[in-house]
């Protein structure tokens, strides 16, 4: 079983990404051991701020893929030590994985009046790029000046594979869902 | 990539993680870290020798053990370690590109080209470069056909009997011959075009006498480029041929005496000298020991008396004479 980790910086929509590719590949179950991991940041959201591995299981019921959230990744160091742990153990999860989901907000870049990918965010490219499979998810593509993100995305970097999703309409997931029925297979 | 390098030097990517979580450096600086441990963690990983496959260096030592061919055996050590190497460095996750091993090989009859043939067919299986390794032998006559359309056909089952092992062509020259409508030039083009098609699938060996397969290779020049291995079978020299003959005499249980040991080589230097049929090939000494057992049999037989183990294994002198 392989396991699928998904990063990104602040907001970009990891935690709700997992959640419909999770609901979209079906047969799931959050395994019972939850990842060690309290991020003060996210706890008013979430309540629990515990991240939860989802297990994906094919017909038989048997696990092919570990899909794994991570807390996001900040340019600066955080003041607060949790949120310092939790950028670890999203690290060492990236360490381990052989799929990388970068997630990048392509509404965001499209704002932007010149897109200049942030040095956080080149240098999770370059170790993704180092793991079996690295994806580029550009998140929010339904939103205003998405489609000029993810043409800027694109050209940024030509060659990665990148994959436009969209949550409210569950565009993009099945491409995600075929790419992970290749790789993870294996 | 190029985008950003802050890697500095490398340490293990746990001590990374802890910095980070101490506060000691950014996410970024930490990632750049890690990607340059990892890479020197990956440029320090020893690829184990007993990985080597112990089937293929039992086959070596099978093709070591041959006498003579010391420039073939080196080719073949130096085919064998660029097989292996490729492989560890596929393991390494480096760049490993399929290399062509069709070969050609040049020496006269006897000299060993099909038996080396055989031993690379195995060779090449247990390296899993070929899936079966089988070696089917074929000349002129088996591809070339009478009619249009009969030569591309009986060459395209030739290679598909091949495919999984190895394709010999003995005398391969001889498909140049003859005129300009003759059908061997229909079966150089099938076997190019099978090269193309069945890449990595077959090995092809073009066999011949050396000049000869030097002007047909000089006159198809689409071959050559397809064929990177050149091997070269030199006649045996008298003391290999006569190594040749201990070798089927110990197989065969026969030994001979110092006088028939003598007699054996001034015959095989004679052989040599003015070039005899067959002359410096291994079929020479084949003939020659088949043909002493027999002398060695009719003169026990002539001894009306009970003979000794030794006298059955002994050739002498005599027996190694030339017939009236």
């Amino acid at each position: 079983m392989r396991d699928a980790v998904v990063v990104g910086r602040p907001r970009v929509g990891k935690t709700r990404f997992v959640e419909a590719l999770s609901s979209y590949l079906g047969r799931v179950e959050t395994s019972s051991a939850s990842l060690p991991v309290e991020d003060p940041l996210r706890r008013g959201r979430r309540g629990d701020g515990v991240l939860s591995p989802v297990t994906v299981r094919d017909r038989r019921g048997r696990p092919w893929l570990r899909l794994v959230d991570t807390a996001a990744l900040r340019d600066e160091i955080p003041d607060h030590a949790e949120t310092r742990r939790a950028m670890a153990v999203s690290l060492a999860r990236l360490q381990e994985a052989a799929i990388v989901f970068h997630l990048l907000d392509a509404a965001q870049a499209g704002r932007l009046s010149g897109y200049r990918p942030p040095l956080l965010d080149l240098e999770m490219r370059a170790y993704g790029l180092t793991r079996p499979l690295y994806v580029i998810i550009a998140t929010k593509s339904d939103m205003p000046a998405a489609a000029e993100g993810v043409r800027r995305i694109r050209t940024r970097f030509p060659e990665d594979l990148l994959i436009a999703v969209s949550l409210p309409n569950r565009r993009g997931l099945r491409e995600v869902r075929r790419l992970l029925l290749v790789h993870a297979a294996r | 990539m190029g985008e950003s390098t802050d890697a500095g030097t490398s340490q293990p990517s746990h001590d990374v993680i802890r910095w980070l979580e101490a506060g000691r450096i950014p996410a970024h600086q930490a990632l750049a870290r890690m990607r340059a441990a990892d890479e020197q963690a990956r440029a320090r990983r020893t690829i184990p020798l007993e990985d080597r496959t112990p089937a293929a260096a039992r086959i070596v030592a099978e093709l070591d053990q041959l006498v003579g061919l010391q420039a073939v055996k080196r080719q073949v050590h130096e085919i064998w370690a660029l097989v292996e190497v490729q492989r560890l460095r596929q393991r390494a996750e480096l760049a490993s590109e399929p290399h062509t091993l069709h070969m050609v090989f040049s020496g006269a009859p006897g000299t060993g080209k099909t038996t080396v043939a055989r031993i690379l067919g195995r060779l090449f299986r247990v390296l899993e470069v070929l899936p079966k390794g089988q070696l089917v032998e074929v000349e002129r006559a088996d591809l070339v056909g009478e009619y249009i359309g009969h030569t591309a056909h009986r060459t395209r089952e030739a290679v598909r009997r091949a495919l999984g092992g190895v394709l010999f062509v003995d005398e391969a020259y001889a498909l140049a011959r003859g005129s300009d409508k003759d059908f061997g030039r229909e079966a150089i083009d099938t076997l190019v075009k099978a090269m193309e098609d069945h890449k990595s699938e077959f090995l092809l060996i073009l066999a011949g006498y050396p000049q000869e397969m030097t002007a047909f290779l000089h006159a198809n020049p689409g071959l050559v480029s397809r064929l990177p291995i050149h091997l070269n079978f030199p006649n045996y020299t008298t003391l290999e041929l006569l190594q040749i003959a201990d070798t089927m005499l110990a197989e065969r249980e026969y030994r001979m005496t110092a006088e028939g040991r003598e007699s054996l080589l001034q015959k095989l230097g004679h052989s040599i000298q003015f070039g005899a049929g067959g002359a410096g090939n291994g079929r020479l000494v084949r003939n020659l020991v088949e043909r002493a057992t027999r002398r060695q049999a009719v003169r026990l037989m002539r001894q009306q008396r009970e003979l000794t183990r030794t006298e059955l294994m002994t050739l002498e002198s005599s027996d190694w004479e030339q017939d009236g």
